[in-house]
Parts: C-alpha cells; sequence; structure tokens
C-alpha cells in the first residue's frame, strides 16, 4: 500500500522514467481500480497542498498589511521628528520677517531738514525739543503752531514724534489726513508704512508700499523694495 | 522600507526551507523589495493598485512553495524568479476574465500558476479537508500537513524527529493511505470532495 502510493506520488509529480509512465498508463487504462486509486490520491494531494497553499497566502497577506502598516507608521514617526527638528527653525525665520521685527529693522526718525534755514522761535524751538528726543514738548508745540498756521513741512515731524512715543493711532490718523494734500507725500507714506509696521498692520503696509512704489522714484525706493520683498516672504 | 535588514537570496532560501526558522522577516523583505516592481508592471498592464497587491501575495505564496519543492533551481535571482510568477499570474487573470490584450508576452519568461480551479470558497475548502483530516492521528496530521507544505522529506524528518527522510516518506504515506480508505469506505464523502475542485 506504501509503495502503491509512493509510486502514484512519482508518477503525479513526474519523477518515474518514461518506460515506468508507459507502464503506469498502461495499467490504468487496463485496470478500473488502479485509475480510480490514481484519481483520489491526485484528488486528495491537490486539496491538501491547496489548503496548505491557502493558509500560507493568508500569512503572507497578513505580513504585508502589517508591513504596509508599520512603513506608513515608520513613516509618520519619521515626519514628526523632522517637523519637530524643523519647527523652530522656522519660528526663528519667521520672526524675523514679522512685523515687529521688520520695524525695528526699517524705523529711523526723519531727520531736521529745516533748523538751518533760519526759522522763526516756535519753529526752531520745536525743531531743538524734536532733535533732543523730547518728544512730547516737541508735539505740544506742533500744535500749536498748526493751530495758528499749519506747515506742511512739519506734518512729518510732528507724526515721528506721535510714533516715538509708541502714540501710533495720532500719527496714523495726523498722515492720513496730510497725505494727499502734502508737498511731499513719499514722507508721509513712508511714515505711514513704518506706523502701520508699529501696530502689526502688515496687510496695510503693504498696500502703502505698493502705493509708494508706484508713485516714488528714489526717496527710500531701494528700502521700500526690500520690505516690501520682507513683506511677501514666504516665510511670513 | 525605513530601516529593514536586507537578507541576500541565499539566507532567505535557508530560511524557507527550514520548518525551524522564523520566515517573517525574510517574506518581509521579499514583500518590500518586490512590491513597487510588481505593482508598476501590473499597472501598466491594465491592473489597479488593488490587483497588483493581490498579484504580489500569490506570487510570493508562490515563490515560497517553490523554493521549498525545488522547483526554484536557483538560476536566477529570487527577485526575477517572483516577477516571472506573478507576470503569468497576471496573464492567466487577465485570460479568465478574457481582458487579454494583446500586449507582447514571451511565454517562455513566464513562471506557470498551477494552482487549481475551486469549485467553493477558500475558507469552504479547509474546512472540508480540515473535517477530514481531524479523522486520522495528530502525527499523521502534522506529517501530511508539512508535506503538503512543500517541504523536504529530510526537513519533515527533522522537524519529526525521525532517523531520516525515507522514514518521513514512509509515514507520509501511510497517512495518505489512510485518508484514501477513509474515502473509499464512504462514498457519499468522497463525491463531496470530488465537488471541492472544477474538474
Amino acid at each position: 500500500m506504501e509503495d502503491l502510493t509512493q509510486h502514484i506520488d512519482d508518477y503525479l509529480n513526474g519523477r518515474l522514467k518514461e518506460s515506468e509512465v508507459v507502464e503506469f498508463e498502461k495499467r490504468m487504462e487496463k485496470d478500473a481500480d488502479f485509475r480510480e486509486e490514481v484519481a483520489m490520491q491526485k484528488e486528495l494531494t491537490t486539496l491538501l497542498q491547496e489548503k496548505e497553499r491557502i493558509a500560507l497566502k493568508n500569512y503572507v497577506n497578513e505580513i504585508a498589511r502589517t508591513e504596509k502598516k508599520s512603513t506608513k507608521f515608520v513613516a509618520l514617526k519619521i515626519a514628526a521628528v523632522i517637523l519637530l527638528l524643523l519647527l523652530p527653525t522656522y519660528f526663528y525665520i519667521s520672526s524675523l520677517y514679522s512685523n515687529k521685527s521688520l520695524y525695528d529693522t526699517y524705523q529711523a526718525t526723519y531727520e531736521d531738514r529745516i533748523t538751518t534755514m533760519g526759522e522763526s522761535d516756535e519753529v526752531a524751538k520745536a525743531m531743538s525739543a524734536y532733535n533732543k528726543g523730547n518728544y512730547s514738548e516737541a508735539i505740544t508745540l506742533f500744535g500749536e503752531i498748526r493751530a495758528q498756521e499749519p506747515q506742511d513741512r512739519l506734518i512729518i515731524y510732528e507724526a515721528v514724534s506721535y510714533r516715538k512715543l509708541n502714540r501710533h493711532k495720532e500719527a496714523i490718523q495726523l498722515l492720513k489726513k496730510n497725505v494727499n494734500s502734502s508737498e511731499s507725500p513719499e514722507t508721509l507714506q513712508w511714515e505711514l508704512v513704518l506706523n502701520y509696521l508699529a501696530t502689526n498692520q502688515g496687510d496695510k503696509a503693504e498696500k502703502e508700499l505698493v502705493s509708494f512704489l508706484k508713485n516714488n522714484k528714489g526717496y527710500k525706493e531701494e528700502k521700500a523694495r526690500e520690505l516690501l520683498n520682507d513683506l511677501q516672504s514666504f516665510w511670513r | 522600507m525605513f530601516f529593514t535588514r536586507s537578507y541576500s537570496d541565499a539566507k532567505i532560501i535557508e530560511t524557507l526551507v527550514s520548518t525551524k526558522m522564523e520566515e517573517k522577516h525574510v517574506i518581509q523583505y521579499l514583500i518590500d523589495e518586490n512590491r513597487g516592481k510588481i505593482a508598476s508592471y501590473v499597472m501598466s498592464n491594465g491592473g489597479g493598485k488593488d490587483d497588483a497587491e493581490s498579484v504580489l501575495i500569490e506570487g510570493v505564496t508562490n515563490l515560497i512553495l517553490n523554493v521549498r519543492n525545488g522547483k526554484f533551481n536557483g538560476d536566477s535571482t529570487l527577485s526575477t524568479y517572483l516577477y516571472a510568477i506573478c507576470r503569468g499570474i497576471w496573464l492567466k487573470s487577465l485570460r479568465k476574465e478574457k481582458r487579454f490584450t494583446d500586449f507582447n508576452v514571451d511565454e517562455s519568461t513566464l513562471i506557470d500558476d498551477d494552482s487549481p480551479l475551486l469549485a467553493v470558497s477558500e475558507e469552504e475548502l479547509q474546512t472540508e479537508v480540515d473535517q477530514l483530516l481531524s479523522k486520522i492521528g495528530e502525527a499523521c496530521r502534522k506529517v501530511l500537513k508539512l508535506w503538503a507544505q512543500q517541504y523536504s522529506m529530510a526537513e519533515i524528518a527533522n522537524s519529526m524527529n525521525y532517523k531520516n527522510a525515507q522514514i518521513s516518506m514512509n509515514k507520509k504515506n501511510r497517512c495518505l493511505g489512510k485518508l484514501k480508505a477513509i474515502v473509499k469506505e464512504n462514498r457519499e464523502y468522497g463525491k463531496r470532495l470530488q465537488n471541492l475542485l472544477h474538474s
């Protein structure tokens, strides 16, 4: 029985010699019981092998799924680590482009271009206070002059004085009121930009800069372009 | 993909033919190393992502069995062999669905997928065969299982603590003989088993 089973197994798996195959098949033709025995063994072998093939396939499938999941998990972990490493860098770089940082970079007082012109006592006093950094006093004096007779050329100094005291709202108000009628609107517009930056109004600063660059060639043009680039930077 | 250990073909084969070595990691490696290549082939020949994954899993399964039973003779790398198996599986599936397009196929480069056509679901087949196996003893079940998993007689002897491969073979034949006797005794049962496969 064992020999017969092995003999059939050898036939089914192509391990018989050619002459043995001929003899085997002759026997199958003549002997119905033998034929049935071969058919049954073939069927049982196929079923047993197929059952194990399916089990192995399910095992491979399981590995493929966990492998995919773990690959995704590892990728996520790596992404998280990279992000954690990059975040401080991002915050540092973007802080360089914040409104406050840009204000600190570009802000300056507007230098006195009046005193040497042989001015009246009131104007000289106001400018003296301004030049000494006594901005409160300067604002009072500029206000008094403006109440008597408004002088376009003094608006910028009054506005800078407000800005220096962090009274940006009043500076913006004064500048907006005078910018359209001024003989040198570009100085007032630039000052407006600085006040917008100081009050964290980047969008307004950018809008004002675009208009500034459109209407003005020369005064602070290069600085204005630099600042506009910074305001439109990827890092903001 | 990240930090996965790599294995040589020799190490993969050594692991797959052994009943005692942990094979999970080498299978994982085979899948990982070949997924992209197989996906690219299937997807550029009318298949989708899911088709590609099924073909890969089927292909790796057949590769493991062919390594164990010696059909893989080491003429090519395992990766090339797996690719040929997967192409065969995909073309067979296209033919079955009559979706076979006219792209050029050099049939000699394919490895036949000789798994039988089932007339029932895979679960049903497993249940029926389990039921048949429950009628024989534990040792017999083990030997037939290892034999059906295509392990060599020497490896079965190693796993079952037999002295040599001949004893494994005798044991396998005796156990298979027992199953045949059970089926012969119960003709109805034999017919039921017959109906699991397409003739």
